[in-house]
C-alpha cells in the first residue's frame, strides 16, 4: 500500500511541472485515494487542490517541502494547529532564508509530521520532535542501505516517497529548462547537481516497489501516515475581524445610528419605502454578523473624497448611506439579493475604487491601523503564460530580445498554448520569422513549461484583514515593493473564507477630483447655485449637454464608455439615460457581439418578445440576458437549481479556473430545464445567451455604479471640457494615448498651448477652450528640476532669460529640454529658437561667474519639418501640425477627409490615417480580424479589417502608424465605419511614389 | 602644416558589385546583402531596383519582407569582399607605394610627386578608376585634396567619379555641409550640442568658432579639433598597412549560438591565427582585447597581454578573456581579437622549464606546416568537431 505524500506541483516556483488536473488524472488512473501536495516553500495552490480533490474523490493531505541553506524537510499537517504551525513556519522561511529550519520547527512543530532524509537535520529535529512525528525519507536518489543505517541509528521510521516533479521521465529536460531559466543561465552552464534526475516521476505503486524492492515496511508506513493526517478541509467559515460577542453587538449599533445619518444627508426625509429597505438590509447583515466588515470599510472610504464601489454592494442602501457606493439602490431598482442573501454561505466582497495617486496612501493607513499582524495584501500568481513561457526558453536559448518579440507580439493575449506552433508555422503574419532549429526547439520546450507558477507580485488593491493572527490562516511574505502578501491570489483567499476587501486605484476618479479642483478653482464664484462644485452634488443624468455628448458618441476620455465600441454603441443607439447607459456597459464584453445587433434592432422599435414568458426579468434589457444575476434568475427559474447552485455556476463561467466544469452545469441546467418541460428551442436559446457570459461579466449593481462614474464624467467633459480633457491627460493611462485625447480636445475647439515657464504647472491645466501643457509631458526634464522651478516661481514670476538662468539652478540637460519645449520663449519673445538655444547652452557652459552670452552666429528659424521633429522629440507627439500636414501636400485630391465619410456611404473611397487605437477580436469561426480607429485632420474613424484583408496587412499594424487606405463606406443605425479592402504605409507609398 | 596630395579610392557598393561579378543573373534584379538572416539583423548593400521598392540601408530584416517579397537576399560575404579588396589594393599599388586601406572599400593613396610622372591628378585619378574597372568589372570614386580628412569627406558626399578640392579651398567645400560628417562630431557630447543648437551646416561651426574663447566654452576640449576639421585641416599621414599597430581576427559564426563549446573553438582558432602572427613577428603584445557582438547588437569587451606567444599560452589567454566577456546568454554573432602594444619577444633561452619550449618548438612546426599547405591543414579535432568541420 502505497500513498504519495511528497508531490510537487506547477505551485512550486519553477520546478514542478505537473498541474493540478494532472495530478488528479494520474491519481485516479493508479487508484490513489489519498495525496499530500507539498509543494516548495509554500502552499501556493492549497484551496484549489482541496477543489481539485473533492471532485475527484481524493482525500487531499496538507504539506509543504522547506528547502532553504540549513536543509530541507517535508512537513504534513495532523490537525487543524498543525496546519496553522505550517503556515507560521512556511512565513518564517520566507521571511528569512537563512533561519535553521530546525530553529523554525523548533517553535513550529505541533500538530506535524516531519519527513527528512538528511542527518545532520534530523538529527537536531529528533532533540524536540517525538518519534511518533519525525521520520526518515526515503525518496529517488537517496540509497535504501543509507537510509536503513540511519533507521537503525537513530531509531526512526522510514517513510518511502516520490518526490515527484513531473509525470514521466521524458518531461525531465522541461524540468531542467525550467531550472535554467530560474538559475537565469543556459543549459550548458547550469549546474546539473542542483537539479532533480530523471527518477522524480509520478510512480504507480508497483513502479514504486520496483523502485525500493528492500523497502515494503517504508512503502506501506506511507499509507499508514496518510490516515493520520488531516484530509476535511471545509474552508466554509468567513473569518470575520471581529470575533466576541461583545464586538459585533456593539457594532452592530454603531452601524445602525451610522446609517441613519447617512440616509438622512443622502435623502432628506426618510421615508416608508427607504426606512424598510433600510431595515431588511440592516436585519440581514446583523444576522449574518457582517456588521464590523461595513464599518471597516466606511472607515477606510473616509479617508478620501472621491470614492466609487463597484461590483454588487452598489445594490446595498446600506452602501449607499454609508457613502460607500454612489448609485441608489431604491432609485435605480437594484436587488439587495444580488449582493447578500440568506442561502449565501460566502463572504460578499466590497470593492472600492480610489484615486489611483491616493491608493497607496489608503493602503498606509489600512496596514497602520490593523497592524502587518492582521493585515496583508492578496497576492497574484504569475503563470507562465504561451507568450512568457516563449521568451523565458527563448533567453535560455540565447535570443535577443527582439527575435522573442518578433513571436510574442504576434500572439494574441488569449491564445490556448496548444496552438503556438500550428500558429507559427500557419499564420501568414509569421511568414518573415526564421525558424530555425533554434526557434523550433524553444517553441517546443515553452509549450512544456505553460502553467508553471513563476513569481508572487502584488494584486492592485485586495486586502486581507483577520481577527487575530495572519500567519495562521495563510503563509505570508513580503513582496520586493515592500508590502506583506499572502500567498494566495484572489479567488483562492475569496474561497477558503478570508475577509478580502478590494481596493483599487481608478484613473477617472482623479480626473473627476482634478476636474473640480480646476473648475473650483477657474469658476468657483461663478457658478449659480454652488459656489463650489461637490463629487457628491453632480447631478449628471439628465442633463441636457451631457446627453448631447454621449449620444454622438463623443466620450473619448470618459470613464468605462470610451472605447470605440462603447462610443459606436451608443452613437448607434441614440438612447443615452441612466438605465441604457447601465445595460450598455454590461453588453460590451468579448462574448456577447451577437446580441449587441440583436439590442439595437429592438431599440430602434423592431418587435420583439420574450424567449419565454417565465423569463420576464429579462424585459428592462430587451429580452436579452445581460446581468449576471440575470444567469441566475434564469437558471433557477428554468432549471430549479438553487441560490447556492446558480451562483456557482456562475462563478465557473467567470472564472477560468473552473472553466472545466461548464459542461457539467450544461448538462444540469439541460436536465432541469427539460424535465421543468421547456422546449429544447428555448433551452438552447437560454444556453446560449447564458455561454456568452463566460470570461468576464458583470452584474447589474456594479454596472450602474460605473455608470453614475460615467455620468459624472461625461457631464464635465460638456460643461468643463478643457479643465475635464487636461485632468484626463495629466493622469496618463487612458484607452488612449496623449496624443489622441489632444486631437479630441481639439475637435472640442480647444486650444493647446506650449508649456510656458510661468504659466505651466506640473499637470496640464485647462481654462475655457485653452488647454496648457503641464511640465510633466516634457521628456528628460527631472522631476527635481520641475520642482525647483515651481519652488522659484512661488517668488515671483520669471521676467527675462537672465532672471530665470539665475534663479534656476538646473542641470544642462534639464535647461535643454526646457528650450526645446518652448517653454523659455515667452522670456524672450523676438528671439529665435537657435538664437535661444544657444545662449541657454553658453550659459550653463560657463564656469565660475556666468553671464548671457553674445548674440549666436546661427540664427536661423526652424522650418514646419524641423519643428516637427522637434516636438516629437520632446514631446512624443506633434503639437504645432497634424502629422499629415506633411503628406497632404504629397497626396492626390482624390484621397478624402474623414469628416466627409458620411457622404460616401456604399462608395469605396481612399482615406490617410494616423493612429489612434486598435482591437484584435476572433470571430465565431476563429478568425482574427480587428477593429482599427484613426484619425486624419478633420476627424476620428472607424474601421474594420475582416479576416481576409487581415491576415494580409495585419502585420502592418504591427510596425506602422501612418496610413493610406481603400475601403467602402458602410453605414448602420446612422453611423459610419470604413471596410477595409487595402491598407499600406503612407510614407512607404509616397516614397514609392516619388522615387518612380 | 604637411603638405601631401591624398586620393580617396571609394568602391561603392562594394558588396553588392561582387555578388553580381560572381552571379550576373544578379545585375537586374533587387537584391540585398543583408548583416544576418535573422529578424534583427540588417540591411548593408543594396542594388537600385531595391531602393526603387521602398528598401534602405540599415533597414531590418523583420520589416523588409513586409514591403518586399521578391527581393533577393544575400547573406554577408566576408571572405569575398575582403578577396576582392585585396586584388583592388594590388592593382592600385602600381601607382604608388603609399596606399592605406580604409576598411574593405576604401583606400587613400599619398600621390605627393606623382604629377610629375602621370600629368594632372585628375589624369591620374581617371587612369587609377579605368584600371580597377577593366580588371575587376567595379566602379569606384576619387577624392582628391591636400589630406585625408577632406579626401574622404569628399568621396562620401561626391557623386562624381572624381572631385579635386583644390588648395586652400577646403573650408569653403565643407561650408555647407552636414556637420555630423566629421570625425569628431560622432562624439557623443559634441553630436548632442550641435543638435540642440540646431547646428546643421559647417559654416555655424567654422563661424562659431571665429569667437575661439566662446568656442571653447561651447566645446571644451574637442573645440580645438572641431575647429581644425570644420576648416578641412588634417596632418595625418598615410599609412602602409605593415606599419599598422594592431593585428584583428575576427570571426563571424556561421550561426549565432550561445552553445559554450562552439565558442571555446572558435575562440581557440582565433587564439591560433594571432599566435601565428605574432611568432612571424616576434613580438608579444602588452594589450590583447576580445569583444564579442551578440545577436542583439549589444557589444562586450574584455582587455589582457600576451606575455607567451606559443598556441598554448595564446590560447589559454584567449579563453580566459572569453570566460570574463560573456556574462549573457544571448547568442554571439561574432568574436574579435584585437591585439596592440607590441614589443620584441625575448627570446631567451630558458634553461630550467622544458615544456615551454616544447610548446614554443610545436607552435613554429605547425606553423610551417600551415604556411607550406594552408591555415586549415592542420587543426585540433575539439575545433574540428564544434564547428561541423568533420
Amino acid at each position: 500500500m502505497f500513498s504519495h505524500l511528497n508531490i510537487h506541483s506547477v505551485y512550486s516556483s519553477m520546478r514542478g511541472l505537473l498541474s493540478l488536473t494532472e495530478i488528479m488524472n494520474l491519481s485516479r488512473s493508479h487508484g490513489m485515494k489519498t495525496l499530500a501536495l507539498t509543494d516548495v516553500n509554500g502552499i501556493w495552490g492549497f484551496v484549489r487542490f482541496i477543489q481539485h480533490c473533492k471532485e475527484s474523490g481524493i482525500s487531499p493531505i496538507a504539506g509543504t517541502n522547506l528547502v532553504n541553506n540549513s536543509g530541507e524537510v517535508i512537513l504534513l499537517a495532523e490537525s487543524q494547529h498543525g496546519y496553522e504551525n505550517m503556515c507560521r513556519a512556511i512565513s518564517a522561511v520566507h521571511s528569512n532564508t537563512n533561519y535553521c529550519l530546525s530553529e523554525i520547527l523548533k517553535e513550529h512543530c505541533t500538530g506535524l509530521f516531519v519527513l527528512s532524509y538528511h542527518e545532520p537535520t534530523l538529527k537536531k529535529l529528533n532533540d524536540f520532535i517525538p518519534d511518533t512525528h519525525l521520520f526518515i525519507e526515503l525518496r529517488p536518489g537517496v540509497q535504501e542501505s543509507f537510509v536503513n543505517n540511519l533507521a537503525k541509528k537513530m531509531k526512526l521510521e522510514i517513510v518511502a516517497t516520490g518526490d515527484v516533479y513531473f509525470s514521466r521521465p521524458s518531461d525531465h529536460n522541461a524540468y531542467v529548462t525550467l531550472r535554467a531559466i530560474e538559475n537565469n543561465t543556459t543549459l550548458e552552464r547550469l549546474n546539473i547537481s542542483d537539479c532533480k534526475t530523471d527518477q522524480h516521476w509520478f510512480r504507480n505503486e508497483e513502479e514504486m516497489i520496483q523502485l525500493f524492492p528492500n523497502s515494503l515496511d517504508a512503502l506501506n508506513n506511507s499509507k499508514y501516515l496518510s490516515d493520520r493526517c488531516k484530509t476535511n478541509w471545509p474552508f466554509v467559515n468567513t473569518v470575520f475581524p471581529g470575533i466576541s460577542l461583545k464586538e459585533t453587538y456593539y457594532a452592530n449599533k454603531v452601524l445602525e445610528k451610522k446609517v441613519y445619518t447617512g440616509a438622512k444627508a443622502r435623502y432628506g426625509d426618510i421615508d416608508k419605502i427607504i426606512d424598510k429597505r433600510i431595515r431588511y438590509e440592516l436585519s440581514i447583515i446583523i444576522q449574518k454578523g457582517f456588521a464590523p466588515y461595513f464599518l471597516i470599510v466606511q472607515d477606510i472610504i473616509k479617508q478620501t473624497q472621491s470614492t466609487i464601489g463597484r461590483g454588487s454592494a452598489a445594490a446595498s442602501i446600506i452602501s449607499y448611506c454609508l457613502f460607500i457606493t454612489q448609485v441608489d439602490p431604491i432609485q435605480h431598482k437594484l436587488q439587495f439579493e444580488r449582493f447578500i442573501h440568506l442561502e449565501r454561505k460566502d463572504m460578499p466582497d466590497i470593492d472600492i475604487d480610489f484615486p489611483w495617486d491616493e491608493r497607496d496612501n489608503i493602503l498606509a493607513y489600512v496596514f497602520k491601523k490593523y497592524g502587518e499582524q492582521r493585515t496583508a495584501m492578496v497576492s497574484n500568481q504569475i503563470l507562465l503564460k504561451p507568450r512568457s513561457a516563449i521568451r523565458e526558453v527563448g533567453k535560455v536559448h540565447g535570443l535577443s530580445n527582439k527575435e522573442i518579440i518578433s513571436i510574442t507580439r504576434k500572439i494574441g493575449r488569449y491564445r490556448p498554448s496548444q496552438d503556438v506552433d500550428h500558429l507559427v508555422y500557419t499564420d501568414s503574419r509569421f511568414s518573415d520569422i526564421d525558424l530555425d532549429d533554434t526557434m523550433i526547439r524553444v517553441l517546443r520546450d515553452s509549450k512544456k513549461i505553460v502553467g508553471v507558477f513563476r513569481y508572487p507580485s502584488v494584486h492592485p488593491g485586495g486586502v486581507v484583514i483577520v481577527p487575530d493572527e495572519i500567519r495562521k490562516y495563510v503563509p505570508v511574505l513580503m513582496a520586493p515593493k515592500g508590502v506583506q502578501i499572502v500567498e494566495w491570489e484572489k479567488d483562492q483567499v475569496e474561497d477558503s473564507g478570508l475577509l478580502k476587501i478590494d481596493l483599487l486605484g481608478n484613473r477617472s476618479l482623479s480626473v473627476v477630483r482634478d476636474t473640480i479642483s480646476q473648475v473650483n478653482l477657474n469658476h468657483g464664484e461663478c457658478l449659480s447655485n454652488n459656489r463650489y462644485i461637490d463629487y457628491h452634488q453632480i447631478q449628471a443624468v439628465g442633463d441636457q449637454k451631457t446627453d448631447k455628448l454621449m449620444k454622438a458618441g463623443k466620450t473619448i476620455g470618459v470613464f468605462y464608455i470610451e472605447s470605440p465600441a462603447t462610443r459606436q454603441l451608443m452613437a448607434k443607439a441614440g438612447v443615452v439615460d441612466f438605465d441604457h447607459v447601465v445595460i450598455y456597459s454590461s453588453i460590451i464584453r468579448p462574448a456577447a457581439n451577437q446580441f449587441i445587433n440583436i439590442m439595437l434592432e429592438r431599440i430602434h422599435g423592431s418587435k420583439w418578445k420574450l424567449v419565454h414568458s417565465d423569463l420576464s426579468f429579462l424585459s428592462e434589457s430587451y429580452g436579452i440576458m445581460v446581468y449576471q444575476e440575470q444567469v441566475s434568475m434564469a437558471v433557477t427559474t428554468m432549471a430549479g437549481l438553487s441560490y447556492a447552485e446558480s451562483e456557482a455556476l456562475r462563478k465557473s463561467l467567470s472564472r477560468n479556473s473552473l472553466k472545466h466544469l461548464i459542461p457539467l452545469w450544461e448538462k444540469k441546467f439541460l436536465k432541469g430545464a427539460i424535465r421543468r418541460g421547456y422546449a429544447q428551442n428555448t433551452i438552447e436559446q437560454v444556453w446560449n445567451m447564458i455561454k456568452s457570459f463566460s470570461g468576464y461579466s458583470f452584474c447589474k449593481p456594479h454596472s450602474a455604479s460605473y455608470a453614475m462614474l460615467s455620468f459624472t464624467c461625461a457631464y464635465l467633459k460638456a460643461h468643463f471640457p478643457a479643465e475635464f480633457m487636461s485632468s484626463v491627460i495629466s493622469n496618463k493611462g487612458g484607452f488612449y494615448s496623449t496624443y489622441a485625447y489632444m486631437s479630441e480636445a481639439r475637435r472640442l475647439g480647444i486650444k493647446i498651448c506650449p508649456p510656458d515657464i510661468n504659466m505651466s504647472y506640473k499637470k496640464w491645466r485647462g481654462q475655457g477652450n485653452v488647454i496648457r501643457m503641464g511640465f510633466m509631458s516634457i521628456k528628460n526634464l527631472q522631476k527635481k528640476a520641475v520642482e525647483s522651478i515651481l519652488d522659484e516661481r512661488k517668488a515671483g514670476e520669471f521676467d527675462s532669460l537672465n532672471d530665470f538662468l539665475c534663479r534656476v539652478e538646473l542641470d544642462l540637460s534639464d535647461a535643454m529640454a526646457l528650450t526645446n519645449s518652448g517653454c523659455l520663449c515667452s522670456l524672450v519673445p523676438k528671439v529665435t529658437h537657435t538664437e535661444l538655444a544657444y545662449r541657454v547652452a553658453g550659459f550653463y557652459l560657463q564656469n565660475g561667474n556666468r553671464r548671457l552670452l553674445n548674440t549666436s552666429p546661427i540664427n536661423n528659424d526652424l522650418t514646419i519639418g524641423e519643428q516637427y521633429e522637434l516636438e516629437l522629440e520632446t514631446f512624443g507627439f506633434p503639437l504645432s501640425c497634424h502629422p499629415l500636414d506633411i503628406y497632404r501636400s504629397l497626396i492626390s485630391t482624390q484621397i478624402k477627409y474623414a469628416k466627409d465619410i458620411p457622404t460616401f456611404v456604399g462608395k469605396s473611397i481612399y482615406l490617410v490615417g494616423i493612429y489612434i487605437s486598435r482591437k484584435e477580436v476572433m470571430t465565431q469561426a476563429s478568425d482574427l480580424m480587428e477593429f482599427l480607429s484613426l484619425e486624419d485632420e478633420t476627424d476620428i474613424y472607424e474601421c474594420i479589417l475582416f479576416p481576409k484583408v487581415f491576415q494580409k496587412y495585419g502585420d502592418l499594424l504591427q510596425w506602422e502608424t501612418l496610413f493610406i487606405l481603400r475601403g467602402t463606406v458602410e453605414e448602420a443605425f446612422g453611423v459610419c465605419n470604413v471596410n477595409i479592402e487595402k491598407i499600406g504605409s503612407l510614407p512607404q507609398w509616397i516614397k514609392k511614389r516619388y522615387s518612380s | 602644416m604637411i603638405n601631401q596630395d591624398v586620393f580617396h579610392i571609394r568602391l561603392k557598393n562594394i558588396e553588392l558589385q561582387a555578388e553580381r561579378l560572381l552571379d550576373s543573373s544578379l545585375r537586374t534584379r533587387a537584391v540585398a546583402i543583408i548583416s544576418s538572416g535573422c529578424s534583427n539583423g540588417s540591411i548593408i548593400s543594396l542594388s537600385p531596383e531595391a531602393e526603387e521598392e521602398g528598401l534602405y540601408l540599415g533597414m531590418k530584416v523583420s520589416n523588409l519582407r513586409n514591403i518586399s517579397r521578391s527581393i533577393q537576399l544575400l547573406p554577408y560575404n566576408c571572405s569575398l569582399y575582403n578577396r576582392l579588396s585585396r586584388h583592388v589594393y594590388q592593382i592600385i599599388s602600381v601607382f604608388t607605394p603609399t596606399i592605406e586601406p580604409d576598411g574593405i572599400n576604401s583606400f587613400y593613396l599619398d600621390m605627393k610627386g606623382m604629377k610629375k610622372l602621370y600629368g594632372s591628378m585628375q589624369n591620374i585619378g581617371m587612369s587609377i578608376i579605368q584600371r580597377i574597372h577593366n580588371q575587376t568589372n567595379i566602379s569606384g570614386i576619387i577624392g582628391i585634396s591636400i589630406n585625408k580628412l577632406v579626401s574622404r569627406i569628399v568621396t562620401s558626399v561626391v557623386p562624381e567619379t572624381i572631385h579635386k578640392v583644390d588648395k586652400g579651398k577646403e573650408a569653403k567645400f565643407l561650408s555647407t555641409l552636414d556637420p555630423h560628417i566629421l570625425p569628431t562630431a560622432k562624439e557623443n557630447y559634441v553630436n548632442r550640442l550641435i543638435q540642440f543648437l540646431w547646428i546643421n551646416k559647417i559654416s555655424h561651426i567654422q563661424s562659431m568658432a571665429s569667437q575661439p574663447n566662446e568656442f571653447r566654452t561651447f566645446f571644451g576640449s574637442y573645440a580645438a579639433q572641431l575647429s581644425r576639421e570644420a576648416h578641412g585641416y588634417d596632418s595625418s599621414l598615410v599609412r602602409p598597412p605593415q606599419l599598422q599597430d594592431h593585428i584583428l581576427e575576427q570571426t563571424i559564426l556561421p550561426e549565432d549560438t550561445n552553445d559554450d563549446n562552439i565558442l571555446y573553438a572558435v575562440v581557440k582558432e582565433l587564439g591560433e591565427q594571432l599566435g601565428s602572427k605574432l611568432r612571424i613577428r616576434k613580438q608579444i603584445a602588452k594589450k590583447v582585447k576580445l569583444k564579442i557582438h551578440y545577436s542583439d547588437g549589444y557589444q562586450k569587451s574584455h582587455t589582457g597581454q600576451i606575455l607567451n606567444i606559443d598556441d598554448k599560452s595564446v590560447i589559454k589567454v584567449c579563453k580566459r578573456l572569453l570566460e570574463k566577456t560573456n556574462r549573457r546568454r544571448n547568442r554571439i554573432r561574432s568574436i574579435l581579437l584585437d591585439a596592440s602594444g607590441f614589443i620584441p619577444y625575448a627570446n631567451q633561452q630558458n634553461l630550467f622549464s622544458i615544456i615551454n619550449n616544447k610548446d614554443m618548438a610545436l607552435s613554429n612546426a605547425v606553423d610551417t606546416i600551415r604556411i607550406k599547405y594552408g591555415l586549415h591543414s592542420l587543426q585540433t579535432a575539439d575545433i574540428a568537431q564544434a564547428l561541423g568541420r568533420i
